[in-house]
Order: structure tokens, then C-alpha cells, then sequence
């Protein structure tokens, strides 16, 4: 009969756990080297997966659509009807006010560059996927660079791209945790009909949500837009709750991304680097 | 192989697997800390650097961590192995 020592068998589970460590350290540094091509072969093999169970959940969601009474499916049509009706109208209001803000630069000599735009699927997005990103389905191949702004479409902006892989490119959301972005409060005046500018810098909480103080003089109401200084009017935020203090010096203002994420199936790609402070500091 | 690691095997696959299927990213980590807590050290630190792999590297001071799912994974695995240290070995049992 053989018997080992419990020193002996101490002794060889130091080992094995070293040997374990070293083969990680290992692999973690090889990782580390090709973290990106590696991403890119992974994602290139997850993107028909995740293109396959979408298609799976929609069917899935549509069988049990069926279940749905039809007094509450019919009610649910009026919602959206209505809905829409008031979207539409809002829209052509927009659409009119754009175009005229768009040609009274251009009276002033300050025609801004119009950018081609690339639409993308995406392939995931949070809670699927950590630290407030998305996973969209386009990369170098489609002429996507890394700190293109993503829309949900219109002037309203979401995030920026902040890696590139061949066929995906990942996301990194306006509202993710400690990042931080030089912006614009628009106000309501009292006064003018103009609304007022007040410089803010806006921070990610998670979640789609934002964060800013600014002065408790300074004029901030639910509904107001925050929006980046440009041309052309890009909207990151809006307004919904502002919490002010009567012996504080400063109010907060919380904020959440223009469109809802989790309903998010296609966004476009703009060209145009974004001042963020974070983004340098990225991989 | 004990039965109740293997049932942690099937928790963890289970996890996995409904982490891509209703898109929801705390069930991967679930999946780690079951498959270190049932002694599955190499599949929960390989799962942990798939998942850094393909999540990328978090926003802000986490950012120095590179490999946060993979640094959770050895947590687990450290925690564990240190449980073990003060739990009944498998024959024990019998001595009693």
C-alpha cells in the first residue's frame, strides 16, 4: 500500500496551483496582445447566433401574441394609432424647422459637411451585454471608425463607437458609468422665445441615465434638451427630474438618453469624432 | 465526481445559456460563480476571459482591471479552494 504524506501532498498542490498561474499569466498576456483580432473572429462567429435568436424570440413573441385578448390587443391599437398621430404631426413640424435652421446658416456662411451614414443592426445591447455598450453588426469593412456617433435616428444621439472589429463594432453608450461630456442645456425662457444655452458638463450614470449640476440660478425644467455644441443640432439627453435644495448652491439634473435602449433594433453610424474625456483612454 | 458538483454543472450551463437567450449578462456571471463553487476552476476562469473577451474592457477606474470577469472567476476559485480548507474531507465521514 502506498501512502503520501500530507506535507508531500501539500506540496504538490503548490505546484499544480503555480502551474495553473503561470499558464494564465500566460494566456492572459497573449489575450492581451491580440485582444482586438481575437474580439473580431469572436464576434464574427456570434453574429449569426445572435441574428438567429432574435428571429427565434420574435416567433416566440408572436405565439404568444395569440394568447392576447382581442379587447386589449384592439385597445392597444388605439394607444399606438394615436400615438403615432401626434408623432407624425410633430415630425413634419420638426422636419420644417430643421430644414429652415439648416438654410439660415448657410445664409451666414456656415454651411455644416454633410456626412454619409451607415446603417446597423444591433446584435446586442444591455442587459445583454455589460457597462452600458452595444454590440452593433458593422466594422472596417463598412467604413465605421472608431468615435463615430451613433443616432437612433434624426438629431438624437446616443452613444460613439469605441472599438472597431471587421464586421462589429462595439458601442459605448453617452450614459455609461464615469464618463463625461461637454454639452448644452437648453431651457425654456420665461421672456424670449429663444430657450436659454447654459454649458454643462454631463456625466453617465448607467442605465441610460445622466447626471449634472449646474448653478441653482440656472433655469432647468423636465423636458428640457441637452444637446452637443455643433452645427447641427445633436441631442443626447433629456431632462427628467431636477433636484434642488433651498440652502444648496447647486441643483442636480437627471437626465436619460433620447430613445429607449432596450427597444433599440437599428441605429445609424455618423462620422464625426466626439470630445469625450474617456475615450483616449480606451483599450 | 460528486452528484452536487454536477448538478452545479448543469446550473452553470443552464445560466449560460439563458444568459444569451434573454439577453441578460448577470446570468454569465452566475454561471462563473457556480462552476467555482463546483470546483470547475479551469471552465470558470476560461469562461471568465471568453466573456472579457467578448464584453471588452468597463468605463472609468475599472478600466484598469482589463479582465474583471476573469478577476472574478479567480476570486471565486481562491474563495473556494480557502472554503475547503476549513469543510470535512469527503471520507471524514467514514473516520467518524
Amino acid at each position: 500500500m502506498t501512502t503520501i504524506s500530507p506535507r508531500r501532498k501539500r506540496a504538490s498542490n503548490s505546484l499544480r496551483i503555480f502551474i495553473f498561474l503561470l499558464v494564465l499569466a500566460a494566456i492572459l498576456a497573449f489575450v492581451a496582445l491580440l485582444r482586438s483580432p481575437i474580439t473580431s473572429v469572436l464576434w464574427h462567429l456570434a453574429v449569426p447566433l445572435t441574428y438567429a435568436r432574435n428571429a427565434a424570440s420574435v416567433s416566440i413573441s408572436n405565439a404568444f401574441a395569440a394568447f392576447s385578448s382581442s379587447q386589449a390587443l384592439s385597445k392597444e391599437l388605439r394607444d399606438v394609432k394615436a400615438q403615432l398621430l401626434a408623432a407624425n404631426s410633430k415630425l413634419i413640424d420638426r422636419d420644417l424647422l430643421y430644414s429652415e435652421n439648416l438654410e439660415l446658416k448657410e445664409r451666414l456662411g456656415r454651411e455644416s459637411e454633410d456626412f454619409p451614414s451607415v446603417l446597423a443592426t444591433v446584435v446586442m445591447r444591455p442587459p445583454g451585454v455589460p457597462y452600458d455598450t452595444l454590440i452593433l453588426d458593422v466594422g472596417v469593412q463598412d467604413g465605421v471608425g472608431i468615435g463615430d456617433l451613433v443616432s437612433p435616428g434624426g438629431s438624437a444621439y446616443i452613444g460613439y463607437i469605441a472599438q472597431v472589429y471587421a464586421r462589429a463594432s462595439r458601442v459605448v453608450l453617452f450614459s455609461s458609468p464615469e464618463q463625461s461630456y461637454n454639452a448644452l442645456l437648453l431651457s425654456a425662457s420665461g421672456t424670449s422665445t429663444l430657450p436659454r444655452r447654459t454649458a454643462v458638463s454631463v456625466g453617465g450614470q448607467g442605465g441610460g441615465s445622466l447626471r449634472a449640476e449646474v448653478p441653482a440660478g440656472i433655469h432647468a425644467n423636465v423636458g428640457d434638451i441637452v444637446i452637443f455644441p455643433s452645427l447641427r443640432p445633436e441631442i443626447i439627453a433629456k431632462v427628467e427630474h431636477v433636484e434642488e435644495r433651498d440652502d444648496a448652491s447647486f441643483k442636480t439634473i437627471y437626465m436619460r438618453l433620447p430613445v429607449n435602449i432596450q427597444n433599440l433594433l437599428f441605429v445609424e453610424v455618423r462620422p464625426r469624432i466626439v470630445d469625450i474625456e474617456e475615450i483616449s483612454n480606451e483599450e | 465526481m460528486k452528484n452536487n458538483n454536477r448538478s452545479l454543472l448543469f446550473v452553470a450551463a443552464m445560466f449560460l445559456l439563458g444568459g444569451f437567450l434573454f439577453q441578460f449578462w448577470p446570468f454569465f456571471l452566475i454561471a462563473i460563480v457556480a462552476l467555482g463553487l463546483g470546483g470547475y476552476y479551469i471552465p470558470a476562469t476560461a469562461l471568465g476571459i471568453v466573456l472579457d473577451i467578448t464584453f471588452g474592457v468597463p468605463g472609468g477606474i475599472l478600466r484598469f482591471i482589463w479582465f474583471p470577469f476573469t478577476a472574478g472567476a479567480l476570486l471565486i476559485v481562491a474563495l473556494h479552494m480557502a472554503s475547503l480548507h476549513y469543510m470535512l474531507p469527503r471520507t471524514a465521514r467514514e473516520k467518524l
